[in-house]
């Protein structure tokens, strides 16, 4: 390749595989990490709700002691519902590991090659062909942690 | 609300598949018009294929367990609500919801729906990789003679790993 094709191909792999990786860690890391705290105060409302119910259980009404009964019944196994969906889906490990291949791929941004550079064609090549292969290892490494996890994606008890 | 954000869908490809990179994308860059051309040929179809056969069985792998850990909870809840309201019904309810839940476990044991959403999405993410090296012959692409054998082969080693039903 001479080097504006190299340009080329530098603008190319830094939109859409570079750009188009970091934008994606930082949407999920984003959105699992809201989902984990999500779930934690859900579960920690369905837990203060049984509490609730179970303390006003002793109001002598025939249909609120029923209601408190079966709300503090029916709570805690919504809550360990909900354990088991987080467990599923992992948001806590899947946020970490989208955390990381982001910072690293951030840091790879800022040692890009320049396009604009008037450096040498070889070596102008030869650092294009160093930042592919420094983010195409970032990448291969975060699924190699994604393929870890997924594997053990599954809810203890079921 | 994030949480229920990747609840499985009844229809997994309304709105999520990509195409690897846009069609008007491809068009600003004339260049590897030809390198762009062989990739629609050789690697694409591949990827679009492991692609959506990883959303298919991750879809369909998260249904069996939303319905084992809610299917388990309603079943519990029947049980609580049949003992305080003595309503026949409700135990039958609660009886036909633990029966399906057990047919649930035994097809998640038996059906390779885990490993096989595993395999195409690791395989798939593979390809995309090798869609950027050959485009830029880096690596095994940078021998011009050989890059185009060289990439139907990984394509092909890649596909037989993503369509395996077992663990890598």
């Amino acid at each position: 390749m001479n080097r504006s094709e190299m340009q080329q191909f530098l603008q190319f792999y830094q939109l859409h595989r570079h750009k188009n990786q970091l934008d994606y860690y930082v949407k999920r890391e984003k959105e699992y990490t809201h989902a984990q705290n999500q779930a934690i105060w859900l579960s920690i409302g369905l837990i203060f709700l049984a509490a609730l119910a179970g303390a006003f259980e002793a109001i002598p009404v025939s249909w609120f002691q029923l209601t408190c009964l079966l709300l503090a019944a029916i709570c805690p196994i919504l809550s360990t519902a909900l354990a088991g969906y987080n467990a599923l889906y992992a948001f806590e490990q899947q946020a970490k590991i989208y955390r990381d291949a982001r910072q690293n791929l951030e840091t790879l941004a800022v040692q890009a090659p320049d396009i604009q550079s008037d450096q040498d064609e070889a070596e102008f090549a030869q650092q294009v062909e160093r930042f592919v292969l420094e983010t195409e290892l970032v990448l291969n490494t975060e699924r190699g942690y994604w393929g870890q996890l997924a594997k053990d994606m599954k809810p203890l008890d079921v | 609300m994030d949480l229920f954000k990747q609840f499985p869908r009844f229809r997994p490809f309304a709105s999520r598949a990509e195409p690897l990179v846009p069609a008007s994308e491809l068009e600003k860059y004339p260049t590897f018009a030809n390198d762009f051309r062989i990739l629609d040929e050789v690697l694409v179809p591949v990827y679009v294929t492991l692609n959506e056969e990883a959303m298919t069985q991750q879809n369909l792998y998260r249904w069996m367990y939303i319905f084992l850990i809610f299917g388990g909870a309603l079943a519990t809840i029947l049980g609580i609500i049949r003992l305080a309201f003595d309503v026949e019904v409700i135990g039958l309810a609660g009886a036909i919801v633990a029966a399906t839940l057990g047919c649930i476990s035994l097809a998640l044991r038996s059906l390779p729906y885990h490993k096989r959403y595993l395999n195409a999405r690791l395989a798939a993410e593979q390809l995309r990789g090798e869609y950027f090296l050959f485009l830029g012959r880096i690596g095994p692409y940078a021998d011009e003679s050989q890059r185009l054998a060289h990439l139907k082969q990984r394509v092909l080693r890649i596909k037989h790993e993503g369509e395996r039903n077992e663990s890598v």
